[in-house]
């Protein structure tokens, strides 16, 4: 089909202003943190004053970078652990009790975040892990688990029995032939469901704004604590500052592996 | 959330009692099933401790005297249910939570199936185009809100001198002051970043209908419009239904935007239900046990919205 000149032009019209308008707030928040303005850091010229003031905020910058990255590489690491163990299990093995564990695994989908909050505020005391990274790291796996599990079950029927049957009859143990052989092969599937892990864990909010005090909070909700505890006057110059130092580290990293993103998608067991 | 359709095959059709008993007392089988639970273990233990187990506290809490700062009274039934119907709050908020669900759910819905069609094909531009939608998508809710809260600012923000420009009310009020201009400007903000995101569903239907449909039907040589609402729509059905139970269930759970854009206000015209939760749990009442009483009335509405939901969608993926 040819397309005339007029309804071309018209598409990449269209199209480009669909563009601006969606990366648009991005450069804005860039140029801005940066920018001079009344009641910022920055007050003439451009400079990186807000980054400073952003800097030495409460517990200092370093420490809630630190706690975002403990958090989101913790959850990424024991969402590929279990997603690749869980998803072996029910992609290969038949065991008692595997639908009831699969829909109980399916079902993590339906709970709202506050309903196991509540109750885990009690239970992380009982357990001795109140206000710890540690336990937002384990609450934050539990929501990537049914993607996670649901990805890597595809991922694990997808390769033929006849790969690992061949390696335990070379005298590998199931593990062995688990680690050396499954796992390569279902290397795509795991980039998915960590980026897809990754990226919920270092933008979560509600988890830590739950769990954490403001010394253990990671940067989103750092951010949110140094917007409230100015009333009054908000310091909109380091509120964009943070909003860059969050955004840049998540769009380079999903840049980067946009592919896996998408593959995530076509697998069609994403919850957003 | 993923279509049912997908889920059953996992779910092997159970063999009779017997027939089962008998292949459990093999010692192959045995093996098999011990190896499973090896691998499932991790899981299975996460879940008891992280899901079922604070599914069951969570519904004690509902039926105790259980304040934040002095934990455990012992069982108070019915006064946390009574108490959170005596607040007025809450039929404020159910209302404006259905309010802002059905709102985002009207709009994201045609902006996502738009965007889909348009960038559908494969060329460079449009690679390009659907990479500059999905941006959005990298950012947490949490710090999309932290920059609109800024765009919409009257000291630092252009959006209220654009809207000064054009006429409306601007000055120093910023646009959030009003209930219908925070309630508006938490939707721009959730379209903003979701569009991408559905629209990716959206086009994942897309490319499951056969090209062949298509050329079938360009022998009558229908309208592009007829060929939308007369083959694309239809065929759609299973995916447009998932998409909206998502973007249902996404926006009957709301947080975070109205949390950090709005804190519920203006006169607490934007407080959805899950705010709700946190208020009673935080900062009004400080009592846990009015939070886990409402959060188990949330889980079991919404658990009901899916039933429905589901049931809607897989008569959908029947009539194909």
């Amino acid at each position: 089909m040819k397309k005339s000149v007029a309804s071309q032009s018209v598409y990449y019209l269209l199209t480009t202003v669909m563009v601006v308008v969606f990366i648009i707030p991005l450069v804005w928040a860039v140029v801005s943190s940066v920018s001079p303005s009344p009641g910022t850091a920055q007050i003439h010229g451009y400079g990186f004053k807000n980054y400073e003031t952003l800097f030495s905020y409460g517990y200092g910058l370093p420490k809630y970078l630190m706690n975002s990255l403990i958090i989101s590489i913790g959850a990424t690491a024991l969402t590929l652990a279990l997603a690749a163990t869980g998803g072996y299990a029910f992609a290969r093995f038949r065991f008692r009790g595997k639908n009831v564990l699969f829909v109980l695994v399916l079902s993590i989908m339906m709970i709202p975040y506050a309903t196991l909050l509540i109750p885990l505020l009690v239970w992380m005391k009982d357990i001795s892990l109140q206000n710890s990274l540690f336990s937002v790291v384990l609450v934050l796996t539990l929501f990537q688990i049914p993607f996670g599990i649901f990805m890597m079950r595809t991922s694990f029927t997808a390769v033929p029995r006849d790969l690992e049957n061949a390696a335990l009859i070379d005298g590998c143990s199931s593990f062995q032939a688990f680690r050396r052989v499954m796992i390569p092969a279902v290397r795509p599937g795991l980039i998915t469901v960590g980026l897809f892990a990754y990226l919920a864990a270092w933008n979560d909010f509600m988890v830590s704004l739950y769990l954490l005090s403001s010394n253990n909070a990671p940067l989103p909700l750092a951010l949110v604590n140094m917007r409230q505890q100015t009333m009054g006057v908000i310091d909109y110059g380091s509120t964009t500052a943070g909003v860059v130092v969050l955004t840049i580290p998540a769009v380079i990293l999903f840049l980067a592996l946009q592919r896996h993103y998408i593959r995530g998608f076509a697998s069609g067991a994403v919850k957003g | 959330m993923a279509p049912p359709t997908s889920l059953t095959p996992v779910l092997d059709k159970a063999p009779p009692r017997q027939a089962r008993r008998a292949a459990f007392r093999s010692k192959k089988a045995r093996a098999e099933n011990r190896t499973g639970w090896l691998y499932a273990a991790p899981t299975a233990i996460l879940l008891l401790l992280l899901f079922v187990a604070p599914i069951v506290v969570v519904v004690v809490m509902a039926f105790s005297h259980w304040t934040l700062l002095g934990g455990a009274q012992g069982n108070n039934f019915p006064d946390n249910f009574t108490n959170l119907f005596n607040d007025p709050l809450l039929p404020q908020s159910i209302w404006f939570t259905l309010k802002y669900t059905v709102v985002t759910t009207v709009i994201l819905m045609p902006v996502a199936l738009g965007l889909a069609l348009l960038v559908q094909e494969s060329r460079r531009w449009n690679n390009f185009l659907r990479t500059a939608i999905l941006i959005p998508s990298a950012l947490g809710i949490a710090s999309a809100s932290l920059l609109f809260y800024a765009l919409y600012s009257p000291q630092v923000g252009p959006i209220t001198h654009i809207l000064e420009d054009l006429g409306g009310a601007g000055g120093q009020s910023s646009i959030l002051g009003t209930p219908g201009g925070a309630l508006w400007g938490t939707v721009i903000l959730v379209v903003w970043r979701f569009a991408g995101f559905y629209m990716l569903l959206m086009m994942v239907g897309l490319q499951a209908i056969p090209v062949e449909v298509y050329e079938a039907a360009r022998l009558d040589g229908p309208g592009r419009w007829k060929t939308l609402t007369s083959i694309t729509l239809p065929l759609l059905r299973p995916t447009v239904a998932m998409t909206m139970i998502l973007s249902v269930t996404g926006s009957l759970l709301a947080f975070d935007q109205f949390y950090i854009l709005t804190k519920g206000g203006p006169n607490n015209s934007t407080m959805t239900i899950v705010q709700l939760i946190y208020r009673d749990a935080f900062e009004t009442h400080k009592d846990l046990g009015m939070a886990a009483a409402l959060s188990v009335l949330l889980l079991l509405a919404l658990v009901l919205v899916n039933i429905v939901q589901l049931r809607a969608l897989r008569v959908g993926a029947d009539e194909e």
